[in-house]
């Protein structure tokens, strides 16, 4: 019932994150942030990562940020505020750093009550990244969450297909997909045949999939802004992180 | 919860939230992106046929040439061999049924009613189908000539007297496809065909609703690619109803459009702004065509056309410009105003330049008849109430309160003022009720209405956001409408009556509204004008009169009809003394969460497409017990048990009442899935000695594999099931609106024997200190980030320490704490701990400082969120043991703490505990600690 927005019994009106982190109702509220904190974490590490934190303090830094939003602190005065979700996120992460380091500056590392030995997902997943000089830390988190956002859509994209047993149409046309979703420079004939359809009819299915694909993505952006009007701007912005560098 | 969730288990595939089969890279996202953006046009990959390919497909034409590719398909030319017509035939892009299974169907349902429509300003259509390679297409006449779209195109604007010819053709046209029932929904310029002879002749009829355009519309692509100009503002509205009135809407736009050449945006200027010397009729006509709320628009194309006609016949008239300009924003700024001025001016002026047009308009069109005028409010006696149960309301002064809008004149109650005015009545609340009042006939009476079913979401006070149904009069339309209003001041018009007669100034009309059910009934002086059926507002709710300006009312009564108000059992049932751990739930209003989908009515819970969850005491075996009110038409409600939610799935058994059967099911939601799963697992047929509207007690009993339904009192069967097996909450839900009372909860699990001297460490939430970062949540003690809960009763070095612990990937480092002391100088902690670290357990000596792992164990099956896991730490010497779910892990030796300490919880990020037990097992005090 986390997730009530995808739960036919339970239903409730279509809501955005952002109006949800909103809500007067303390729960719906926890909610939509628990929500937030499972996909966007990783956005959120890596920004704190690359203002310098090293990665216990990054972790505990971020734990103690999501502790405070999941006490509904930090958005209490974002009831006035317009705005993406995205960059609401980053703003208050920015502020609380802020703070955290003042807290935190001169205190010597305490003895983690875990034991250490393995790394996190998060900071191996770190390790892995390329990032430039360029990459400041904003910039960082805002492809890490365009990022995540993707990640999010194709896998509901794949859900959607793997529930209607159309797992293995989803599988072949992915490679497409992930080279930008037109069949032109594909075998499509080849990929047909595999799937024992018709090229046309591959076709079809390519458009149908690319147009669920759209959709999907759109209401995943949808979720992180106010209005409705903002979507085609907010994918134009994150768009715009991922052009040539 | 709904029937067509599947009752065959749909195994479906649980995502991590990295799915390793989709995980995207960075080098990826710029293809995404392009996908993303380029599959806006998603027929772009379509490559519709061939002529020879389309020839071999439809046999029965001579397919000679491809004319078009528009929009909504490619359009060919071709002639029908048999009658040696010539058609044009548009074949459908293969992907415009948008996913839609039903779609062929309601496409060849729409082609039916399409070619159901002759007209000589209809484009014509002969036949619809299917290719056999599964495209869609229909023929129609072949019009040669242009469409309005390139007309204007290529002449920049037209002609006024054009322009509004061609409107006035479209006007006929859709006055007579509106009484077909058949509503255009796409009416534009390129939609809008003339011929070589000059004839107009509207196309693609309908086709917009089989497409579904205003849903297609609403995509933010769309609106990327730019505003829908044309749509109405209510079609905008998701769930709205359209009705005809939006392609009046449309076709304000479309004159506009051709008259200046422009598409009307934000603050745009009124045609005779931009057109000198441009009649000023013309913005009448716009603005009256484009008005926002539809209720002020036309009623009908054929009000449109007539006043089209008198543009094309008369000339300008004198007194009518001077109202006209008015209306259209002072006689000094023709043309300089925005639509939205002129609506606020217009309803200023409301009353009294309806009254002018009308008188000003013409002979004949006059409402009222003058000789009646002596009917005065005080002319006729008091109505003799017609029912014994009737509620007299506002009928002495003393009841009225005056408040902007209400006041009391004449032995009436005079509604109205700058605003409106609205007085409102609600106890009891009834579902079925009787609303009735008299109302005095008068031109400047503006909207009168009597309503019912109105409901204050969330308890708000603005009438804008009450649903409600209200019946009302319309003095310039001489109509009687009933219409709804949904949340977000979504008005519709569910019908409309014409006055059965000519009502004389100030004579008093009866009006009555009842509503049963989902039948509504309309009645005027005794004469029922129509039955309407409608279902969107079920519950119970206030009723009310309301009006505008000048809204004169009397004798109004209000019957309640609820059988539900009298709550009467269902009979047979047997009163049963209450078990003794039974807890009543949200028996009082004050117990009821504050949701707009939960209210508190007439002594029940009223649950609306929502759900109230208990947590207090999470049980695996309980019975959960309500009193419902049986309705037949409801889609799902009911109780569910073992209900557990967390981050990503949920999980329930539910026993539910839904369209006249009563099943029990389980229910999973998978993560990030869709939708709900729903397996099925026993159904019953709803009893026939049940009746709508009685109170049905239903009684959902879950322990271990054993799933029990029970219906006022008797069992209807039990099934057997292992899906769910851990413990959970209890949950009431709606799918529809539901009622519910008496509803309890009992808790059934077993108390596992403990050991003598076992102490339960803080069971509920009064036992837990006040301590930052503990909190009660759920039926669990929540520790937050590095919080630790320490027991400061009894020390003991040796000691068992049992704690269920909820797994959680991402909130790893959760654990219990033995010979916990802290250095009161220092701060220094010293303890044994046993810590759920993913993917593993284990025990550690925490001493001076530093951490030492003394063993760890894997845990015995992959981690998924909010499992719990029971652990257990026995102390005994320097002998540690370690259990987890019953099963010992090991055995550790370790002498460095051997003072007596507390036992404490701590998490390292957030932790979930519960039934936490301690058994201290040193010797009394005094006796010397055995030897390590």
């Amino acid at each position: 019932m986390s997730d009530r927005s995808k739960d036919p019994s339970f239903p409730t009106t279509q809501w955005t994150l952002i109006s949800r982190i909103r809500s007067r109702d303390a729960s719906v509220a926890a909610r939509a942030l628990d929500e937030i904190c499972a996909q966007y974490h990783y956005p959120l590490y890596c920004y704190i990562r690359r203002r310098g934190l090293d990665h216990h303090d990054a972790q505990d830094a971020l734990h103690d940020f999501l502790a405070k939003l999941l006490r509904l602190e930090t958005f209490e005065n974002a009831h006035a505020e317009k705005g993406r979700l995205r960059s609401l996120l980053a703003a208050a992460l920015g502020r609380f750093l802020i703070n955290w380091h003042r807290d935190h500056a001169r205190r010597d590392r305490e003895v983690s009550t875990d034991s250490e030995a393995a790394l996190t997902e998060a900071e191996t997943r770190y390790l892995r990244e390329h990032f430039t000089d360029a990459d400041t830390p904003e910039r960082v988190f805002e492809r890490k969450w365009a990022q995540e956002l993707m990640q999010h859509v194709l896998s509901r994209l794949n859900l959607r297909f793997e529930s209607n047993g159309r797992g293995e149409l989803f599988r072949a046309l992915r490679p497409t997909l992930l080279r930008g979703g037109s069949l032109r420079d594909e075998n499509a004939d080849a990929i047909a045949s595999s799937l024992g359809m018709k090229t046309t009819a591959l076709r079809v299915a390519n458009s149908r999939l690319l147009r669920d694909y759209r959709k999907l993505f759109e209401e995943e952006v949808r979720q992180t802004v106010d209005l409705d009007e903002e979507v085609p701007a907010e994918i134009a912005s994150l768009r715009s992180l991922f052009g040539a560098r | 919860m709904d029937d067509s969730a599947p009752t065959q288990p749909v195994p479906a595939p649980m995502p991590q939230r990295h799915q390793a089969d989709v995980f995207v890279n960075e080098s990826d996202m710029q293809h995404l992106f392009n996908a993303a953006s380029t599959a806006t046009s998603p027929s772009r990959d379509w490559q519709p046929p061939t002529v020879e390919a389309l020839q071999k497909m439809l046999p029965q034409y001579d397919i000679s040439a491809f004319v078009a590719r528009g929009g909504m398909g490619v359009v060919y030319k071709g002639e029908q061999r048999a009658l040696k017509r010539a058609v044009a035939i548009k074949v459908l892009p293969p992907d415009i049924d948008d996913g839609d299974m039903h779609f062929a169907e309601r496409f060849k349902q729409e082609a039916q009613s399409m070619a159901r429509l002759s007209h000589p300003n209809i484009v014509s259509v002969f036949e619809a189908g299917e290719t056999p390679d599964g495209l869609l297409y229909f023929v129609m006449e072949f019009i040669e000539g242009t469409d309005v779209q390139q007309m204007i195109a290529g002449e920049g604007k037209l002609e006024p007297q054009h322009a509004l010819s061609i409107i006035a053709h479209v006007c006929d046209a859709l006055a007579f496809a509106h009484e077909e029932g058949v509503i255009h929904r796409d009416i534009k310029p390129s939609n809008i065909m003339v011929d070589k002879k000059g004839r107009v002749k509207v196309a693609d009829f309908g086709l917009a609703k089989a497409v579904n355009v205003e849903s297609t519309m609403l995509t933010s692509a769309n609106v990327a690619m730019g505003t829908p100009d044309f749509i109405a503002p209510e079609s905008l509205i998701t769930g709205a109803r359209v009705d005809h009135r939006a392609d009046l809407y449309a076709l304000g736009v479309m004159l506009y459009v051709m008259l200046t050449g422009q598409i009307p945006r934000g603050r745009f200027q009124m045609p005779t702004g931009m057109i000198p010397k441009l009649d000023p009729r013309y913005d009448a006509i716009v603005d009256k065509a484009m008005q926002t709320d539809r209720e002020l628009r036309y009623a009908s194309a054929g009000a449109m056309r007539t006043d089209i006609d008198r543009i094309l016949t008369q000339p300008v008239p004198a007194q009518m410009q001077t109202i006209a300009q008015t209306a259209a924003g002072g006689v000094g700024t023709p043309g300089s105003s925005t639509l939205a001025s002129i609506q606020r001016r217009r309803r200023l002026l409301a009353a009294g330049a309806i009254t002018m047009l009308v008188v000003i308009a013409g002979a004949g069109e006059l409402l009222y008849k003058h000789s009646h005028a002596s009917h005065g409010p005080d002319a006729t006696t008091a109505l003799k109430s017609s029912r014994p149960d009737a509620i007299k309301l506002w009928d002495v002064p003393e009841k009225v309160t005056l408040k902007p809008g209400v006041e009391w004149k004449d032995g009436a109650l005079v509604l109205g003022g700058p605003t409106w005015g609205t007085m409102r009545f609600g106890e009891p609340k009834s579902r079925d009720a009787i609303i009735r009042a008299s109302i005095r006939m008068n031109l400047n009476a503006d909207r009168p209405q009597i309503g019912l079913r109105l409901t204050r979401p969330g308890g708000t006070e603005r009438l804008e956001d009450q649903p409600r149904y209200m019946l009302g009069i319309r003095a310039g339309e001489r109509q009687v409408a009933l219409r709804m209003v949904t949340q977000g001041d979504v008005q519709t018009d569910l019908q409309t009556w014409p006055l059965p007669r000519a009502y004389g100034v100030d004579e008093w009309a009866r009006l009555e509204l009842k509503a049963v059910g989902d039948e509504l009934t309309a009645t005027l002086d005794g004469q029922v004008l129509g039955v309407v059926h409608n279902s969107t507002q079920t519950g119970a709710g206030e009723v009310f009169v309301f009006a505008r300006a000048n809204g004169w009312f009397r004798d109004i009564e209000y019957v309640p009809l609820d059988k539900s108000l009298t709550a009467e059992p269902s009979p047979g049932r047997k009163a049963t003394p209450l078990e003794p751990r039974a807890i009543r739930l949200w028996d009082s209003p004050d117990k009821v969460p504050k949701r707009s989908g939960v209210h508190w009515e007439n002594g029940s819970l009223r649950i609306d497409r929502d759900s109230v969850q208990y947590y207090g005491t999470c049980n695996r075996d309980a019975i959960l017990r309500a009193e419902l009110r049986y309705n037949p038409e409801i889609t799902s409600s009911g109780l569910s048990l073992r209900a557990r939610f967390g981050d990503a799935t949920s999980s329930y058994y539910v026993f539910s009442i839904a369209r006249g059967a009563l099943q029990i099911s389980v229910d999973t939601s998978p993560a990030r899935a869709p939708a709900t799963v729903r397996k099925t697992l026993k159904t019953w047929p709803v009893p026939a000695s049940i009746k709508a509207d009685q109170w049905v007690q239903m009684e959902f009993r879950v322990v271990g594999r054993t799933l029990t339904a029970m219906l006022d009192g008797e069992i209807l069967g039990s099934v057997e099931d292992g899906a769910l097996t851990e413990a959970g909450g209890a949950v009431v839900h709606s799918n529809s609106t539901g009622f519910f009372r008496n509803i309890v909860y009992v808790p059934l699990d077993p108390v596992p024997p403990l050991e003598p001297g076992t102490l339960k460490l803080w069971t509920d939430t009064a036992s837990l200190p006040a301590q930052e970062g503990v909190s009660w949540q759920k039926g669990t003690i929540h520790l937050q980030t590095k919080a630790t809960l320490r027991h400061n009763g009894a020390d003991s070095r040796d000691a068992i320490l049992r704690a269920d612990i909820r797994r959680n990937p991402d909130r790893s480092g959760a654990g219990i704490y033995l010979r916990h002391r802290v250095d009161a100088a220092t701060k220094v902690e010293d303890c044994y701990r046993l810590i759920l670290n993913q993917p593993a357990v284990a025990l550690s000596l925490v001493h001076a400082g530093k951490i030492t792992e003394l063993k760890s164990w894997p845990l015995h099956a992959p981690a998924t969120n909010d499992d719990w896991v029971h652990l257990e730490l026995r102390a005994i010497g320097d002998t540690f043991t370690v259990m987890c779910d019953g099963q010992q892990l090991g055995t550790v030796k370790d002498a460095t703490l051997t003072a007596p300490g507390a036992v404490a919880l701590s998490a390292a990020a957030d932790g979930w505990f519960r039934y936490v037990t301690y058994t201290p097992l040193d010797k009394p005090a005094g006796a010397p600690p055995s030897k390590p």
